[in-house]
């Protein structure tokens, strides 16, 4: 966790965020809050002075005065404390607990604001303080050896970015947002469609190719090494800004050519798990036949990968954070799989906040060693499938969204729909085909005892339209034809996977 | 398997491309097998005392079990099902290995019937008995060869009544058969006439809440039937079970608790097995070492990580490091040294320690070792051989050290003694001040304490294999020990001495100088026998630790044995993606080096890459983020500021640019459409860079 820490800070962090907020403000106020209360600390301690404290003590109290050096000298000032007396003295150590503590309170407000120098009395009222509580308490603690104490110095220098973090958050969240009330409609051009967008970024010349490539080449040394790693059992993360396919298609093409090797576009927005588990018994192990569950399948994988199979097989798996692997069962079902001996996994992700995928269980069955395979290459394939929100909405359809949708519909609504899914699917190669058009759904409809008046199908049809499961267009001769926004290859895995469930 | 690995070599050497590297990799070889045996070995030893608890418990729980018919069931009162609730502590990766000899373990030794059961099958009250009964129907069956019963496993009605009839079919009919072939040696000990059933619960916390009940119900109400024994492995603590099972529930189970050992423990054993030991020869570095550390105490506790990172360092070393083929026994190292190239060579000579040693030496030595590669390779053999040497030395007496400052108050140097070898890592551990600190306060140890110390002292020197060298240390202290019990009568003899000199020697008068010093020698000379033995043992301890507790980074070469690339290791058992994006968009410079890149804080240059202009504008941005401003903004910064105030016509090409990079924003998850106000998305990240 420190370490995390520790790299986001940048030297850039803190000027950008000072002129684009004016977060400092409330942080200055605590400053000056507490200026008064070491005053009155000190105030108080004075009058014990002459009692409570012991002359061996001054000489510590003079190295209390250097609060107001710069923070690291300070630091280096305490660990030298430290290594001085922290055997002689038992209470030492409780002191300087104090020490840094102060120190890293001073440091997390900010180091161009000088803090309020607490007097000679003030801090050793404080420690003295402290000192009658944990003397009891701490000795077995206290000196938790020099590993404990250096990374709770890491932890404090991190400190202030966490802070930053978590205010900038709810200064944000603590107002209305303020946002001008422009709209696209401005543009001339409100919204580009897919192609257009990517014919026209098509001809701009990329950016740092020279360098790209460089980047792109450093990577590529690493493809020896990283077999090396996946035969000792572990499994290979990429991560890193920009597309990783180019990378990984390399990887197949110089290193796994001659093994068997399974690649999954995670991206895709209607791949499941059963799809990589149907693939690797179906094409990998031939086998034929049908799962009860996909624990069954996994259970006949690891036996027939552990004792029969004598080929490895590599699992390519691009964007193993794709919208539908994200799901507890699916994760779960991957590590499992990484798990079987002779397999191994190459995955990459994208999504920031990907590896909160997996809890400790996860992680550790599936192995990973992350490298940091930043390309800068765009994410052609992997973005096409989102809706973005730029774009002209070709009124795509998730897989997902419609699985879903037709979860919750009746028998007979089901049935509907897969009347024009099936009619859809039959005249795909006709070019001209607009859709269906209501009285020939109407007929088939009532052929099979779906509806029986026109009434009732016009309901149904609404509610499948609201769903956007359906959209008309007007033919030629201005009768309303329905068909599904959906391409013929997405259709087919939809009645497939109907038709397991 | 066996493919790949053919392959395995070459991608090595191919990697590579030198020729020490086929040595490298097959030494890498080696000793991860070591290693991993004695790990084996290890967790095998670990778990022996809880789990003959464990099994002497199953076995005993229904000692007395009789098979009763229909009618006695009744007259019974209601029956507690055995329970085992094994604590097994948070470290979750590690219980499968565990779980997995226990089963195992309990199949050879109490029972055949044993089904573990893991949350992840046993979604619902159905799937716990279909799964259950598959396993224990389904087990390999030494009585019954009936092929017939075993195919239609699956389709029997899960039920607990079905096991019922099953287990009786099974145990009131002893055939002839089998009798024979228990005694035919059977590995099992199933001398008892009822083996009892045992169902291992891996994860109790994951299962659900109202299955774990019915099915703990059902298994009391066949208690009459079925020798039921329940284990439940828990990850938190005992009162899990009362959290998950209501009391009515809970009342029906008779717990006994039993508790694994900590996974502390387990990893102190393989730190001082396996890292903290001349046999292996590789070694890791202070900052690999304490990073791994770390890691378990502060990340998962879990044993299997640590070897796992341990691993990937033993990896890195051999991949990485040129000099690495010398990292092996004396023997075959020296072999190697002999075979190495003059390029090979130039790399030892570059190695920073050895330059170091360089210096140190005459200067026309200096030359010969620069310049003749035969000198060289005898002065890289010595210097080996002192390595060797201070390896085997090393952990004896890091051990004795340890058994000294262990017990001191406040503990300077650690409970563990893997935290004195993390220090001692470092740097040596003599040259610092908590070291002449503890030994000030060694100076004022009690008899009994010291001679319990020197005891241990011996004992640890004598357990390991311990180099021919230090015989002479155990001598040593073993004769301390005698001296010490000599003097056992005679400090009171001193004492009296010291009286009558006292009485004798004060002449009647003398002056005050005279006085002072003659009293000062006797206060002096009243140390007593014990005073100056301890002393001599204190010194002679100290003596030991400078001779032989330098840290390792002294020695010349010692980049051979250890490897201490933090950075790498860190990168890769433990990355932070996060990190690394925002990385690249806020700092493309640290990616992609070109100067132009480079850009003053605060200002976004045109020359950055789209997506890091666009995500820095939106960094400026509140919770929502209005596209089209954003759009304009970013063709400001494209095109610079042109002064007609007219709305710019903008540019196809800007657009599309744009409505990439966005989505690139989106596909990374830092911001996500939203329907608060048209044509704007939420802002989800908070902070970073």
């Amino acid at each position: 966790m420190s370490q995390k820490a520790l790299e986001v800070s940048t030297p850039k962090t803190t000027p950008l965020k000072q002129s684009g907020k004016g977060i400092r403000t409330p942080k200055s106020s605590t400053k000056s809050q507490k200026t008064p209360k070491s005053g009155k600390k000190s105030t108080d301690c004075t009058e014990n002075k002459d009692t409570v404290i012991s002359t061996p003590r001054t000489k510590r109290q003079v190295r209390k005065l250097e609060i107001t050096t710069p923070y690291r000298l300070k630091k280096r000032n305490a660990a030298v404390a430290t290594e001085e007396q922290s055997s002689s003295d038992s209470d030492v150590s409780s002191d300087d607990e104090i020490n840094s503590e102060t120190s890293s309170r001073a440091e997390d407000g900010s180091t161009d604001i000088p803090a309020a120098p607490p007097t000679e009395g003030g801090s050793t009222a404080q420690s003295s303080s402290v000192k009658s509580i944990t003397n009891g308490v701490a000795t077995g603690k206290s000196v938790s050896s020099n590993g404990a104490r250096s990374s709770k110095s890491r932890r404090s220098r991190a400190e202030p970015t966490i802070h930053h973090q978590a205010e900038d958050y709810f200064v944000e969240h603590g107002q209305q947002p303020v946002t001008s009330d422009h709209t696209l409609s401005r543009l001339d051009t409100p919204r580009l469609d897919q192609e257009a967008v990517a014919a026209m970024l098509h001809d701009i010349p990329t950016a740092y190719s020279h360098e790209r490539q460089s980047l792109y080449e450093e990577h590529i040394e690493l493809f020896h090494r990283w077999m090396f790693q996946l035969h000792n059992g572990f499994n290979l993360l990429l991560h890193g800004l920009g597309s990783k396919r180019q990378l990984l298609e390399t990887f197949c093409k110089s290193m796994l050519s001659e093994f068997t090797h399974v690649v999954v576009n995670g991206y895709f927005p209607s791949i499941t798990v059963k799809n990589i588990l149907n693939t690797i018994t179906d094409e990998v192990l031939d086998h034929k036949g049908n799962f009860r569950s996909p624990m069954d399948q996994l259970d006949f994988i690891k036996e027939n990968m552990e004792t029969q199979a004598d080929e490895d097989v590599f699992l390519i798996l691009h964007n193993i954070d794709g919208p539908m692997l994200r799901s507890e069962k699916a994760q779960s079902v991957l590590s499992l799989l990484a798990q079987v001996r002779g397999l191994y996994i190459i995955a990459s992700i994208d999504h920031i906040n990907a590896p909160l995928m997996w809890d400790q269980t996860k992680v550790s069955r599936f192995n990973w060693l992350w490298y940091d395979t930043t390309t800068y290459l765009p994410y052609v394939e992997e973005t096409s499938y989102e809706n973005s929100l730029l774009v002209q909405q070709s009124g795509a359809l998730a897989l997902s969204s419609l699985t879903n949708v037709m979860q919750s519909l009746t028998p007979n609504a089901k049935k509907i729909f897969m009347i024009v899914v099936q009619y859809q699917l039959d005249s795909q190669d006709n070019p001209a085909y607009i859709g269906i058009s209501f009285q020939d759904l109407y007929q088939k409809c009532r052929e099979a005892f779906l509806v029986n008046s026109d009434l009732t199908l016009k309901a149904q049809l609404t509610e499948f339209r609201d769903h956007k499961l359906i959209k008309s267009r007007k033919g030629i001769d201005g009768i309303e034809h329905l068909f599904i926004p959906l391409d013929a290859a997405t259709l087919t895995d939809f009645t497939e996977q109907l038709e397991e469930s | 398997m066996k493919y790949f690995a053919s392959f395995l070599g070459r991608y090595f050497a191919d990697g590579l491309k030198t020729n020490t590297a086929q040595v490298r990799f097959d030494i890498c070889q080696t000793l991860w097998e070591d290693i991993s045996t004695d790990v084996q070995i290890l967790q095998s030893d670990l778990n022996t005392k809880i789990f003959d608890d464990l099994l002497s418990f199953s076995k005993s729980a229904h000692f007395n079990f009789k098979l009763c018919k229909e009618g006695d069931g009744t007259s019974r009162p209601i029956q507690e099902v055995p329970t085992a609730a094994l604590i097994t502590g948070v470290n979750m990766p590690d219980h499968d290995l565990m779980f997995s000899n226990l089963v195992s373990l309990l199949q050879e030794r109490v029972t055949p019937y044993v089904a573990l059961l893991r949350s992840k099958d046993c979604g619902t009250m159905k799937n716990i008995m279909a799964k259950m009964m598959g396993l224990i129907l389904g087990t390999k069956d030494l009585f019954e060869e009936d092929a017939e019963e075993q195919l239609n496993v699956k389709r029997v009605p899960p039920t607990l009544s079905v096991l019922a009839s099953w287990y009786a079919s099974k145990t009131t009919c002893p055939s002839p058969s089998k009798k024979k072939r228990m005694s035919g040696g059977e590995a099992r000990n199933s001398g008892v006439l009822f083996p009892p059933i045992v169902i291992v619960m891996e994860d109790l916390e994951g299962f659900p809440a109202h299955v774990v009940q019915d099915f703990v119900i059902a298994c009391s109400n066949h208690l009459a039937e079925l020798p039921i024994v329940l284990v439940l492995g828990i990850a938190t603590a005992v009162t899990a079970v009362h959290r998950i099972l209501p009391s009515t529930v809970s009342a029906l189970l008779c717990i006994e608790k039993f508790q694994a050992p900590p996974s502390t423990e387990y990893l102190t054993q393989v730190i001082s097995k396996v890292v903290m030991t001349a046999r292996h020869h590789f070694k890791l570095g202070p900052k690999v070492f304490r990073l791994l550390l770390d890691i378990f105490l502060y990340h998962d506790f879990s044993v299997l990580n640590y070897i796992r990172g341990l691993q990937f360092a033993l990896m890195d070393h051999f991949y990485v490091n040129p000099l690495s083929a010398l990292c092996c026994s004396k023997e075959k190292a020296e072999a190697n040294l002999h075979a190495l190239s003059a390029k090979e060579l130039e790399e030892i000579r570059k190695a920073a320690s050895f330059r170091l040693f360089v210096e140190g030496q005459p200067a026309k030595a200096q030359k010969q070792l620069l310049l003749d590669d035969k000198y060289l390779k005898s002065a890289v053999t010595e210097l080996l051989a002192d390595l060797y040497d201070y390896h085997a030395a090393y952990f004896p007496v890091l051990s004795c050290l340890f058994c000294f400052v262990r017990n001191l108050p406040k503990h300077p140097f650690g409970k563990q003694i893997r935290e004195l070898y993390g220090t001692n890592l470092g740097t040596s551990v003599f040259d610092s001040e908590v070291y002449k600190d503890s030994f000030a306060l060694l100076r004022t140890l009690s008899r009994d304490e010291l001679l319990s110390i020197l005891g241990k002292c011996i004992e640890s020197l004598s357990e390991t294999d311990v180099p021919t060298k230090l015989d002479s240390v155990t001598a040593k202290l073993k004769e301390f020990v005698q001296k010490f019990k000599d003097i056992e009568d005679l400090p009171q003899a001193t004492v009296e001495a010291d009286a009558e000199s006292n009485s004798d020697s004060l002449p009647k008068r003398m002056d005050m100088h005279t006085l002072r010093k003659t009293l000062l020698e006797k206060k002096k000379k009243k140390q007593s026998a014990y005073t100056i033995l301890r002393h001599d043992v204190i010194n002679y301890v100290d003596k030991l630790c400078r001779q032989y507790l330098k840290a390792p980074k002294l020695y010349p070469l010692y980049e051979i044995f250890y490897y201490d690339n933090l950075g790498e290791i860190r990168k890769h058992i433990n990355g932070s993606p996060r990190i690394a994006v925002q990385t690249a968009l806020s700092n493309p410079y640290h990616y992609l080096q070109n100067e132009s890149l480079h850009c003053e804080a605060g200002a976004i240059s045109p020359s950055l890459p789209d997506i890091c202009i666009v995500y820095k504008l939106h960094l400026e941005c509140g919770r929502l983020i209005n596209l089209y401003d954003w759009l304009q903004a970013f063709a400001t910064v494209i095109q610079g500021d042109t002064d007609d105030d007219q709305p710019k016509q903008l540019n196809k090409e800007i657009q599309a640019r744009f409505i990439r990079a966005v989505s690139e924003l989106q596909f990374l998850g830092f911001i996500k459409p939203t329907k608060k106000k048209t044509d704007h998305v939420a802002r989800l990240t908070w902070g970073g860079c």
